[in-house]
């Protein structure tokens, strides 16, 4: 559909006696290029549980309420509204209803639409099935999904804990006060003087002004809340506009006592969490809510505000607003802090100054915790286990005559994919750009087969091509196919391909290789996906690099943990009757699963294909953090 | 499986005799598509027709043609056929045979997925 029209016709988009298949055309066109997929392909003629409805506006709160009020009447739902984006993505319990929904909807020429009210004009707001997940809305997708609860070590969310007459009271009385206007945002220091930089107080210089009186009662209900701990005589407001936000950090040790709070007032947000092994979470607080601060997340933890306008709360878009946050905190009359998270305490050996990058002591806490040995992109990589150790050196001592799959492979790949593929197709819905391009790159008409698809992420990135996708996972295939019955695939063993020779204008084969545990097995691999390449035909190949963004791996042959949520895992697993040789996480209420992967040093690629003849290296760069070759076979 | 995939496929259990795999159908259905007239013509010389056509043949569609017709970027009736069973015909259940006598492999289709993954004996 040409996006020219959408553009010519968008003046006319609020007129209602606009055609409604001109309607359907502007639809079609915004889909197709913000979801960088054919529409035939986001949409479906069966009913499923989830729709998209294109509502022809900007996205935003009103567009919001007026979707939502009109679906909720059909039974509990999630919506995702997309700023900027005339479409929401709806997604219902169940296909009832949703069938509920479009049964109650008037037909025009197979358009199922309802007259809905925007701020009190009318507009044709069109609804279709979908099988997708989730929609790219601009990059909603990319926005960490916020829970309403989540489970960090002495962090407490209470609700409710001031009442909306109380916090309207407040709220007038707070704003007529004197406010400090910092770079980016307005606050308010009371009890001591506020040292930014350091972001501490002076204890030695009370300021003139003492916590409010029309703030006596919060102060003292808080000081309730955290008893025994002497009683609250700090607080700093701070007002966060929409787009707003603060980086990481952890409050600091000395002066300020263990326990504080941080109240939301006037509208919610989300708040980041990452603790100092790395694990991240985002905790949705609701306005009048209070954040109680304790233990290791007041002390090891750094909590953050990404500077956003819009946050994702459990599948749903949540616009913010004018928040204001006040936080309570009792200041000691020493500068000492007795806690046990030495690594981050500046009266216990932290400098904040030479130690922010580098941390000695952090480095030392977790090496005795003994669970870590390795860390990557902040996920972390545990210590080997004696068996994993032992099977890796076996299969690495045998001489294989045939190459064929051993047990690191059936164990930690091939096995380990069926079980969390649900899991891992959901992760994997974004296509990367680069390889996009390289489909797009190639002739129309080009016969090109996708080695190891997964769950069909590419197989749809270029409709003039026909590709042909394969992979070791029977359930990763079935999820391809779920996507699309147009795929067409087919499970083999990449280590010897059921496919005849020099066929395919183009083969790609992302993040597989680093799955096998040996050069030999490796080099097979690439053997047959130069084999079943025509001649001058282009082989694209991404390995996981040793070189990671952030961090570097300490080793090349890695175990990485996956936490398989209890939802996708089997009941007897969870209930631990069959013997199971992966840990479960009662906590987090995932099972943990380890996949093999040898990671590949810079160069280390080249290298194995110098030992390889048959082909020219024609490109070669880093992306993603993967290692890219792209050959063309002689 | 469409029968694109067919042409590609052969049996990696044996070395010789090994291709084309010999298609048996419990079911397929007929799946619409869009017809684009170059991406057929494009693809025409990438297969082996003499295969395609055989086993289009062996599946009860008796008429198609042995050979590519002349003219072939004007013959709209080929054409069509040709998309009808390149891009449209997939068989969701049935199985696929190894030709060698001494091989005979069976190879299962479930839901339109040929498994052709070898047991741990046969590799």
């Amino acid at each position: 559909m040409d996006l020219d029209i959408a553009i010519e016709t968008k003046e006319k988009v609020r007129n209602p006696t606009i055609k409604l298949n001109k309607k359907l055309a502007i639809a079609i066109a915004a889909l197709t290029k913000s979801e960088k997929k054919p529409f035939d392909q986001l949409v479906t003629q069966e009913p499923t549980n989830k729709l998209i409805a294109v509502h022809f506006g900007v996205g935003d709160q009103d567009d919001y309420d007026t979707i939502c009020n009109y679906v909720k009447q059909f039974g509990q739902n999630k919506i995702m509204i997309y700023p900027v984006r005339n479409y929401a993505f709806i997604e219902f319990q169940n296909i009832q209803q949703s069938l509920q929904l479009t049964q109650s909807l008037q037909i025009f020429e197979n358009i199922k639409f309802a007259n809905l009210k925007y701020q009190n004009k009318e507009r044709a707001t069109m609804f279709f099935y979908t099988k997708e997940q989730e929609l790219i809305g601009g990059g909603m997708c990319d926005i960490p999904n916020a829970m309403r609860q989540v489970n960090i070590p002495g962090l407490y969310l209470i609700h409710d804990f001031i009442t909306p007459e109380y916090e309207k009271y407040i709220l007038d009385l707070i704003d007529k006060q004197e406010w400090s206007k910092l770079k980016q945002r307005r606050v308010q220091h009371y009890g001591y003087e506020f040292i930014y930089g350091d972001n501490t107080v002076n204890i030695n210089q009370p300021a003139d002004k003492h916590i409010p009186a029309f703030l006596e009662d919060v102060r003292a209900k808080v000081s309730d809340l955290i008893k025994p701990q002497p009683e609250i005589n700090q607080l700093t407001v701070n007002e966060y506009l929409p787009g707003m936000g603060i980086p990481p950090h952890f409050d600091v040790h000395p002066p300020f006592h263990e326990k504080f709070v941080s109240i939301s007032l006037l509208s919610g947000l989300v708040m980041s969490f990452k603790s100092f092994k790395g694990e991240e979470y985002h905790l949705y607080l609701p306005p009048r809510s209070c954040a109680l601060f304790t233990g290791e997340v007041r002390y090891a933890w750094f909590h953050s505000i990404a500077a956003r306008k819009i946050d994702k709360v459990e599948g749903e878009t949540h616009f913010r607003s004018k928040r204001l946050s006040l936080t309570f905190r009792t200041i000691r009359n020493d500068l000492k802090c007795d806690c046990e998270y030495q690594f981050f305490c500046e009266s216990q050996g932290y400098n904040p100054l030479t130690m922010k990058n580098k941390n000695p002591l952090l480095q030392e806490y977790l090496a005795k915790l003994n669970q870590i040995g390795i860390i990557q992109d902040n996920k972390v990589v545990p210590n080997k286990t004696q068996e994993e150790i032992q099977l890796l050196e076996e299969q690495q001592q045998q001489l294989l005559q045939i190459p064929k799959a051993t047990e690191v492979e059936k164990k930690y790949v091939y096995e380990i994919y069926d079980k969390i593929a649900p899991h891992f197709s959901s992760t994997r819905y974004k296509p990367w750009p680069k390889i996009e391009q390289f489909l797009k790159s190639l002739e129309p008409g080009s016969l090109v087969a996708d080695v190891g698809c997964g769950n069909g992420k590419y197989l749809g990135s270029n409709p003039d091509i026909e590709i042909v996708g394969t992979d070791r996972s029977e359930n990763l295939l079935k999820i391809c196919k779920e996507k699309s019955d147009a795929y067409q695939v087919f499970s083999a063993d990449s280590l010897r391909l059921p496919l005849k020779s020099e066929m395919f204008d183009a083969v790609i084969s992302i993040a597989v290789i680093h799955h096998f545990s040996n050069k030999i097995l490796r080099q097979q691999a690439i053997k047959e996906l130069l084999r079943i390449c025509k001649s001058k035909g282009l082989v694209l190949i991404y390995v996981w690099a040793m070189e990671q963004e952030e961090k570097t791996f300490n080793e090349q042959d890695v175990f990485v943990p996956w936490n398989l949520q209890f939802k996708y895992e089997d009941e007897k697993v969870i209930n631990q009757e069959v013997q199971q040789q992966f840990k479960i996480d009662d906590q987090k209420k995932t099972v943990v699963y380890k996949r093999y992967y040898h990671v590949f040093k810079q160069g280390e690629i080249e290298e194995l294909l110098s030992e390889m003849p048959g082909f020219k290296i024609v490109n070669n760069y880093y992306d993603h953090a993967n290692w890219v070759v792209v050959l063309q076979k002689d | 499986m469409r029968l694109l995939v067919h042409n590609l496929l052969m049996c990696n259990k044996c070395d010789k005799n090994n291709y084309p795999l010999k298609i048996e159908v419990n079911k397929s259905v007929i799946m619409e598509l869009e017809f684009k007239k170059d991406a057929i013509l494009k693809l025409i010389p990438k297969l082996d027709f003499e295969v395609l056509s055989n086993t289009v043949r062996e599946l009860g569609f008796k008429q198609f043609p042995k050979q590519i017709p002349p003219n072939v970027d004007q013959d709209l009736v080929f054409l069509k056929d040709l998309h009808r069973v390149l891009f449209e015909t997939h068989i969701m259940d049935g199985q696929l045979t190894c030709p060698n006598p001494s091989c005979k492999r069976n190879y299962p289709i479930t839901n339109g997925i040929p498994n052709m993954i070898l047991t741990e004996d046969e590799q």
